[in-house]
């Protein structure tokens, strides 16, 4: 009898937390829906709009998505690698991006793209961050990706009773692709002995790690090709780090190209090529490095060449034009 | 892993209280030592020494403590008055002796720890000043997590053993566990032996009545720092930093803002961590009650940090009053000088003492040695003023129990504090000179007319939220003071009364809440003492 009031009470308490959870779970998801972003701009929640521009790409017109962080969007320029060879890609690039934020990019871009190879910049691989930070950034990455709401919730102060009859739209493009244009030159001088930081890992961070085999599985269940690229900067170069990543890419079988451990393969002059005294490229070095990677992809990844679609063609072409106005404008009006 | 984050809570505060619960009732306790040792050695590393340290000299000094007056009273049962009485004084040397050691060595780590780089700068200087070439040499030195806690918690343990208040612990474990227990450990409240211990050890089962009073002072005081506190944060932080930039009606709101996001950080991390202790079955000292109610700063300040007031009151004020040079200072007095006087001076030496100790005791600068002897003045000012006080309102017929005259001298407390407030905050204290200079001699009405004001990091939607939580905080508090515990009632309240304050404190926080992307986290301010 007594085991029978126990269970009972036990049921009753099970169901009331049950029905606890179900209230708190509906109002979840009426203030996330609230919050979310109505457009994909920066005044609209979103962090870095520039690279989460791919949602205005026309439908699957990505072949070639690139993910990284702030060393992605210096060294990448798809407009070059457009005009050059008729390729598309998109440069999701995030200052000190985690890898955990770096899959939800590439999860967010499968929404309307279906890019048929993924380029990882490897410096991502190795944020600039401790063990502690790296752990809490990826937790916080995988929670606000998994519940926009705790992303997003700040939008509050700008929700209008519009956003509670409209779903969101998103209309904002960047007419270079994700690339950060720059033409600023501050010139950096290599230095002889390259291992300067002090760097004593023999590992990937499991953190880090967890969600780069999350990111290249996935990318393979797509059926699309995964490249680590490691553009340059000689400025930060460690051999520790490259043997570590081409150990995880030989077992993986995954094609690495790092530009600093081979310097002749972009051929960077560091005293005209970077905008920061080699920390990052600026737009002379991007173009050096997008042509030789858009090579690459064409000779081994059989990326096509979209040049010939007429609707494709103009769009692009019609932001290359914007791209170059901008460089000049740039050159003329120095940052 | 900070009070506040969600990692503590989730990933650590919950998995312990878990663990907790599935353990044996009598083995509960161990739960807990495991669980503060570990969030002590993440959160600090090799600094856990330090923690060992102490707990080691404060356990075999205790230990030795009652051992003698053990001994004494056994041996004194067979002793003459007088022979009593020699081997009493012999006794007390001995206790004070070992006594005084550890108290000397734990306190002597602490200031060296705390102190000792600001000694060094200081020497340096005085040595600069006679054009003597001589530099003390700095050391790095790493504060250990909670240092200024567990040893204010140490000592009040040595001195109560030593005073006879009770019985050292035997158990070396048990005596870890009350130095170390985690919800206390960076921010206080500064528990006493024979309060917790007991709670401690015990192994409490499961009750749905503090497990859900637990969660709601938790979301409580998360609301209070998220919500209130780390919103406000912005505008002082940009005001108290570029002050030159602002006028004085900026300067006093940005002073009024800090007084705000102290109480609510400090007090709102007291409130996380009583919550978590709660949900443990374990009170925790209170630390704060309605401190802008008073009515004056001397209750202020047994209302605000109460546990670090009632420690100097217990083991500094206490000790300094009943020394023998203080003794024979309060007959100088007294011989010397009227009733009032008499009673006034060598309570002046012992306050001067006990304020002193709690300035320095906020960190090694000369603000904090200042804020201290700030509210030392005040009080004894206001001392010295009361037979003024008391004459003026007898001439006018005042009352000054009366609501106005209490009304007004809350308003006086306010002004009082923020000013105290605005010295704690000032980044040394020239600037808090300089920023009070500028605060009564400029004025600009434009500056909150125009809209500056909000476009300080704490724009007029925060400034609206802000507004709201601080109407709510203000009527739960004003309830509380008129004898309703507002959180409690609700806890033990039927769910159509609990469930949509949980939620609503819940959704609040989820939504309204100082955090992700677009804020820095704020660190706890009192856990950088």
């Amino acid at each position: 009898m007594d085991k029978k009031i126990k269970g009972g009470k036990l049921i009753k308490s099970f169901l009331r937390g049950l029905c606890f959870f179900l209230i708190l779970a509906i109002l979840f998801a009426v203030a996330n829906y609230l919050t979310l972003p109505r457009n994909n701009t920066k005044k609209n929640g979103i962090y870095n709009e520039n690279a989460w521009g791919f949602y205005t790409e026309a439908d699957n017109s990505i072949d070639t998505l690139i993910i990284g962080n702030s060393d992605a969007y210096s060294a990448f320029s798809p407009l070059e690698m457009w005009h050059e060879y008729g390729i598309t890609s998109y440069v999701s690039g995030q200052g000190n991006v985690m890898m955990a934020e770096a899959y939800y990019v590439y999860l967010e871009a499968l929404k309307n793209q279906n890019p048929k190879v993924v380029i990882i910049e490897t410096d991502a691989i190795f944020p600039d961050f401790s063990d502690d930070e790296v752990a809490i950034n990826t937790i916080s990455d995988s929670i606000y990706n998994m519940f926009p709401l705790f992303k997003y919730h700040d939008r509050w102060k700008y929700v209008t009773f519009d956003d509670i009859l409209n779903p969101p739209n998103y209309t904002w493009r960047s007419y270079s692709k994700g690339q950060y244009i720059s033409t600023k030159i501050a010139a950096y001088v290599p230095e002889k002995n390259k291992s300067k930081e002090n760097f004593d890992k023999t590992e990937i961070d499991p953190f880090i790690l967890f969600y780069l085999d999350m990111l290249v599985n996935t990318v393979r269940s797509n059926n699309a090709e995964v490249l680590f690229v490691r553009t340059p900067c000689d400025k930060y170069y460690v051999q520790g780090k490259h043997d570590i990543i081409q150990k995880y890419a030989d077992a993986k079988n995954i094609p690495f190209i790092d530009m600093d451990y081979d310097t002749s393969l972009a051929k960077i002059d560091w005293k005209k090529d970077t905008r920061d005294r080699g920390t990052h490229l600026n737009v002379d070095g991007a173009k050096k490095v997008s042509l030789y990677i858009a090579k690459y992809l064409i000779d081994n990844y059989h990326v096509p060449d979209r040049s010939g679609d007429p609707e494709l063609k103009k769009a692009w072409e019609e932001d290359y034009k914007s791209y170059q106005k901008r460089v000049d404008y740039l050159r003329k009006h120095p940052e | 892993m900070t009070y506040t984050s969600y990692l503590f809570f989730f990933g650590f505060a919950v998995i312990v209280f878990m663990v907790y619960s599935l353990v044996p009732v009598k083995r509960r306790w161990i739960v807990l030592l495991v669980g503060s040792c570990l969030f002590y050695a993440v959160n600090s590393g090799f600094s856990i020494i330090y923690l060992a340290v102490t707990t080691l000299t404060s356990f075999f000094c205790a230990q030795k403590l009652t051992r003698i007056q053990d001994d004494f009273k056994a041996a004194k049962k067979e002793l003459s008055k007088e022979e009593k009485k020699k081997l009493k004084d012999k006794v007390t040397k001995k206790k004070k002796l070992f006594a005084g050691a550890a108290i000397v060595f734990n306190l002597g780590i602490l200031a060296f720890l705390k102190y000792y780089n600001f000694f060094a700068e200081q020497v340096t200087n005085v040595f600069g000043l006679f054009h003597l070439d001589f530099e003390m040499p700095l050391v790095r030195l790493l504060l250990p997590l909670g240092i200024s806690y567990y040893t204010l918690q140490a000592i009040g343990y040595i001195v109560d053993t030593y005073r006879g208040k009770y019985k050292a612990e035997k158990n070396f474990a048990k005596l870890a566990l009350f130095l170390s227990f985690f919800p206390q450990m960076t921010e206080g409240p500064i528990g006493r032996y024979d309060a917790l211990m007991p709670q401690l050890y015990k192994g409490h089962t499961y009750s749905n009545e503090n497990f859900t009073g637990g969660i709601i002072l938790v979301l409580w005081g998360f609301f209070k720092k998220l919500v209130i506190s780390d919103r406000i944060s912005y505008i002082v932080g940009v005001v108290f930093s570029d002050y030159n930039d602002y006028s004085g009606l900026l300067i006093a709101i940005s002073a009024i803002c800090y007084t705000i996001q102290l109480y609510t950080d400090f007090s709102g991390c007291i409130d996380i961590m009583t919550g978590i202790s709660k949900m443990f079955g374990i009170e925790l000292a209170v630390n704060f009650r309605q401190p802008f109610f008073s009515r004056s700063v001397a209750e202020f300040w047994r209302r605000w940090h109460i546990t670090l007031g009632t420690w100097f009151k217990d083991y500094v004020f206490y000790s300094v009053s009943l020394s023998e040079p203080f003794m024979k200072l309060s007959k100088t007095a007294a011989k010397h000088f009227n009733k009032f006087f008499a009673s006034v001076i060598p309570s002046a030496v012992a306050l001067f003492v006990v304020w002193f100790c709690t300035g320095i005791w906020h960190g090694a600068s000369y603000k904090y040695v200042a804020y201290g002897l700030y509210y030392f003045l005040i009080i004894l000012i206001g001392t010295l003023l009361e037979p003024v006080f008391a004459w003026l309102s007898e001439k006018t017929k005042a009352n000054r129990k009366g609501k106005l005259w209490g009304t007004i001298a809350m308003l006086r407390t306010l002004v009082l504090v923020v000013i105290g407030m605005m010295m704690f905050r000032a980044d040394s204290l020239m600037d808090f000179f300089r920023m009070f200079l500028r605060m009564i001699t400029t004025f600009d009405f434009n500056e909150v007319s125009g809209g500056l004001v909000f476009t300080l990091g704490t724009d007029k939607h925060d400034f609206f939220i802000i507004a709201v939580g601080l109407i709510i905080m203000f009527v739960v508090d004003i309830l509380k003071e008129r004898g309703t515990d507002v959180l409690s009632k609700v806890a033990a309240g039927k769910i159509y009364i609990k469930w949509p304050v949980m939620i609503g404190l819940i959704m609040m926080i989820v939504v309204f809440g100082a955090y992700g992307k677009n804020y820095g986290a704020v660190d706890n301010i009192y856990a950088q003492f």
